[in-house]
């Protein structure tokens, strides 16, 4: 296999000009409307965009799919998607392809996503994966507000370098940080920093081992608790080392507190997709998008 | 990095308890009896994840537990805990209250796993418990009276620490200390190692301290975070590993 060659690649870029830095901003609001559930306001700037395709509704929940009309991020582009499921709402997000984040001269990529679960409502956010190529720099942050009787899921998945061209990240740097507050209240907080030697980091035993992808999902909702046992049994997961896991997969789950997270690692990136549809699968609470079939 | 080296060498010049006994010394008995294993936080009943690390070879010998080890302290749940406990020690030693409830709660909130959270909530609770019993300062009541949760252990030792007086570079280092000695003295049972390899392990983390302090010392809280992702999966695998000596 070949890496693709990417002008990214060959040529070292000077820094882009201010101006020229795409910054993309987003705001969707979904609304319940007689037992279904319809677009409130859209606000699009950059190049940053929100379709709602037909294919996308079934039953009560309204399908967005998020474009970045810029073909990936370089460094010093930004884009922050806000989103916020009403009252009773059920909306599901996600992008129209894999994210990429190419190489940088050294300006940081900035991401911000804002998510609002208002009572009732439901908020499923199931983005493809983004793609670091060696090099990106990129800052993410995720926050959310949940109501206390509002469900929220998070699919995050990751993947280091072009994995199916062989790529690994050996430099670059990553900062991604999550807050979710229920009823005001801070319930989860984490933070990934990737930075430094890469190459070595990565490779240590508690950290990655080497793998390339890796994913989050986080499930918050007054019964999330109840839905560890069938994330588990999808996973293969069980009492002993040698349990059901597939190879070239290690994941674990666990749950308190209206809280539901489970972490995955996958040698690349299609091991991952796999592990994250079959979670989906059976945890229950949404369908893979429409658009990851295609 | 400047001024948080300037901390850490003149601990020996700065008042800590007002005992003057020996003047001119910091007085870290509190620090020694807090973090002594005898303290009543129940610290031997934790591994961190360690148990499924040693279940599934990640840890069989002494030189993969000090790579082990070496990961949590510059990537794991220990260096965030060191951030942590770097800004629930300058809110208290600064009395900025709203400081202090914002690291308290993300100290709370900050766990990628039930059982991580249960590790340090658990502990955090009793330390504070047993140091406002017997160790009482007005600052650590003025601080307790401020946020109403539960404590993130590194948040009470930080806390506990600054209403006493102690200085930031030796509480951090002797609580990074008593978190290996810990993970070692897991790991001795576990694996099983000899006595000898557990002491040249913790002789040999022991020698990171420093640096790990300093770098935690500058991490902002926003910037809160790390990357051991095998030892969050490793305490989430163990809270259904069949045979289990330890509650994480």
């Amino acid at each position: 296999m070949y890496a693709t060659e990417l002008p990214s690649d060959a040529s070292p870029r000077s820094t882009i000009p201010v101006e020229l830095r795409a910054k993309g901003r987003l705001f969707v609001e979904a609304l319940a409307a007689g037992g279904r559930t319809v677009r409130g306001a859209v606000e699009e700037a950059g190049p940053s965009r929100v379709r709602f395709p037909l294919s996308g509704r079934r039953g009560a929940a309204l399908e967005g799919v998020l474009l970045n009309t810029g073909g990936g991020f370089a460094g010093g582009d930004s884009s922050h998607v806000r989103a916020r499921a009403c009252d009773g709402a059920h909306l599901v997000l996600t992008t129209q392809a894999a994210e990429k984040i190419y190489r940088s001269d050294g300006a940081l990529t900035q991401l911000a996503v804002e998510l609002e679960v208002r009572a009732g409502a439901r908020l499923d956010w199931m983005p493809q994966a983004t793609i670091l190529f060696d090099r990106a720099r990129v800052e993410r942050s995720i926050t959310a507000e949940v109501a206390g009787s509002g469900r929220l899921l998070l699919v995050e998945p990751l993947v280091l370098g072009r994995t199916a061209s062989g790529e690994t990240l050996r430099q670059g740097a990553l900062f991604d940080s999550w807050r979710v507050r229920r009823d005001g209240r801070l319930i989860y907080a984490d933070g990934l920093d990737l930075s430094g030697d890469l190459a070595a980091v990565l490779g240590r035993g508690a950290v990655m081992r080497h793998w390339a992808a890796l994913a989050t999902i986080l499930l918050i909702a007054p019964d999330a608790e109840s839905r560890l046992q069938p994330v588990r049994a999808a996973l293969g997961i069980g009492e002993e080392a040698t349990d059901g896991l597939p190879d070239g997969l290690e994941a674990g789950a666990s749950a308190w507190n209206g809280i539901l997270a489970v972490r995955l690692l996958a040698r690349d990136g299609a091991g991952l997709d796999r592990a994250i549809r079959r979670i989906i699968r059976d945890l229950g609470v949404a369908d893979p998008p429409r658009i990851w079939h295609s | 990095m400047g001024t948080a080296i300037t901390t850490i060498t003149t601990i020996s010049e700065a008042g800590a308890t007002g005992r003057d006994a020996f003047p001119g010394a910091v007085d870290l008995v509190p620090l020694l009896v807090w973090l002594s294993p005898a303290y009543p936080v129940g610290s031997f009943a934790y591994s961190h994840g360690l148990e499924w690390a040693v279940e599934t070879g990640d840890i069989k010998d002494a030189a993969s537990l000090r790579g082990w080890i070496e990961d949590l302290l510059r990537h794991g749940g220990p260096f965030a805990d060191a951030v942590l406990l770097a800004h629930a020690w300058r809110a208290v030693e600064s009395g900025r209250d709203a400081d202090f409830i914002e690291v308290a709660e993300l100290g709370a909130a900050f766990a990628p796993s039930r059982e991580r959270q249960m590790e340090t909530l658990n502990q955090g609770d009793a330390f504070l418990a047993a140091t406002r019993a017997a160790w009482p300062a007005p600052a650590l009541e003025r601080a307790c009276a401020a946020w109403g949760g539960r404590y993130a252990y590194p948040v009470a030792v930080g806390a506990a620490a600054a209403a006493h007086g102690l200085p930031l570079g030796s509480t951090l280092t002797g609580f990074l200390t008593a978190v290996c000695a810990n993970l070692v003295s897991a790991a001795v049972r576990l694996v099983p190692l000899g006595q000898a390899d557990g002491n040249h392990v913790l002789a040999s983390a022991a020698r990171s301290l420093s640096d790990v302090a300093l770098a935690a010392m500058d991490v902002p809280l926003a910037r809160l975070g790390g990357a051991a992702l095998r030892s969050d999966i490793a305490s989430m695998r163990h809270e259904t590993q069949y045979t289990r000596l330890f509650l994480s």
